[in-house]
């Protein structure tokens, strides 16, 4: 298992052994991010691939993947550790059961064997042997972000009741937007940042044909540049990476071998997700698949 | 940390950016030049993504970033003393 890539070539390669392919400037900053070592944040469109870069991060250098899934009014707790309050009541139960209910067996009850932790804790406790994903921080409000700009300043979580705990050595943290909300400076300030944007088409072709190599070179080449077609639409949801692989493997899995508009209007549904869009994209199936 | 002709580089690449209103602070610049200590300060490519992921913080400086790169590193009328002088000794 690699340790840490010792040059953006290397990182590269390693990344596409993962099925992932990130070009030059996302490999450098990941690179960098790893290096230097310093959180990264991700911007980009829905289904660019964010997400999966540090899921493909973990995986290829054996570290554990902590997720973060950030959202409307997630608080501390959720995020750093919480008690087990289920687990406390029956404990004071069977304490005063048998009325041994003294001091030192309260103190227990805020102790490590009544602790859950949660993602942030985890992944300080872990330190290097982790990448901590903090996924879609944008749908976060303001104060998770200033306990999170603390957190990844310090790597180091305070329980009153246990005391401090500190990263051996930070974890490598890729923090992902879809840029709902513009982020606050200072935690801008503590990443490196790198914006994701849809790849050209010779890209994509190479991605879909690296994920699904069962599909015939010919019809991923025409899905490409189809989805490429939709993407000028006027769309509320336009399709990212993700969907232009579930496409080409939707057609694979039914044998098509080229797309036509009538394949193109049975299928469309994994790749166009909004009804409106559907709408529009059926009026425009000849043009969008014409010409691959 | 790179030698001492190509912090100054940097650093007067930054000062540029800030010109044009990009808000690059300090620990910015320092980020960058430790950035550079792994990658290569004689390709271009590896000068560009470097500060693009260490100085720029917002999609919409992604432009301002490209034009003041382009002008300060591509400009062949004016090329940047310091880098010639570092390409000139590493290709040797």
């Amino acid at each position: 298992m690699a340790e840490q890539p010792r040059t953006v070539g290397e990182l590269t390669d390693l990344l596409r052994q993962g099925g992932y392919l990130a070009d030059r400037g996302l490999a450098t900053a990941l690179f960098l991010a790893m290096s230097l070592p310093r959180p990264i944040l991700l911007e980009g469109e829905v289904g660019v691939g964010k997400t999966e870069a540090a899921k493909v991060l973990a995986g290829v250098f054996g570290r554990r993947l902590i997720r973060l899934q950030c959202y409307e009014g997630i608080d501390t707790h959720q995020a750093l550790y919480e008690w087990d309050y289920a687990r406390q009541m029956l404990q004071i139960r069977a304490l005063s059961e048998r009325q041994i209910a003294t001091g030192d067996a309260v103190d227990t009850l805020f102790g490590p064997k009544f602790l859950l932790e949660r993602p942030l804790l985890e992944a300080v406790r872990a330190g290097d042997q982790a990448v901590l994903l903090i996924d879609e921080v944008d749908r976060a409000d303001d104060e998770f972000e200033a306990f999170l700009l603390e957190v990844l300043s310090d790597f180091q979580v305070s329980i009153p009741e246990v005391g401090t705990v500190t990263a051996p050595s930070p974890p490598l943290v890729v923090l992902t937007s879809n840029r709902t909300r513009e982020l606050h400076d200072a935690l801008k300030r503590r990443c490196l940042y790198h914006w994701i944007g849809y790849p050209s088409a010779a890209r994509e072709l190479e991605i879909v044909l690296i994920r699904e190599p069962g599909v015939p070179h010919a019809l991923a080449r025409q899905v490409v540049a189809a989805v490429h077609r939709l993407r000028e639409l006027d769309l509320a949801k336009p399709p990212g990476v993700a969907e232009t692989i579930d496409w080409a493997r939707t057609l694979d899995v039914l044998g098509g071998t080229a797309l036509d508009p009538q394949l193109a209007s049975d299928t469309l549904g994994a790749v166009v997700k909004d009804r409106d869009d559907l709408d529009l994209v059926q009026e425009n199936l000849e043009e969008i698949t014409s010409g691959a | 940390m790179p030698e001492a002709g190509l912090t100054g580089v940097l650093v007067r690449f930054c000062r540029e950016l800030r010109r044009s209103g990009l808000a690059v602070g300090t620990g910015d610049v320092l980020t960058y030049c430790v950035a550079m200590t792994p990658l290569d300060a004689t390709d271009l490519m590896d000068l560009y993504w470097a500060g693009r992921a260490t100085l720029v913080t917002r999609r919409d400086d992604i432009p301002v970033y490209d034009e003041v790169f382009r002008r300060f590193f591509l400009d062949t009328a004016n090329p940047v003393p310091e880098l010639v002088t570092i390409t000139a000794r590493t290709a040797a």
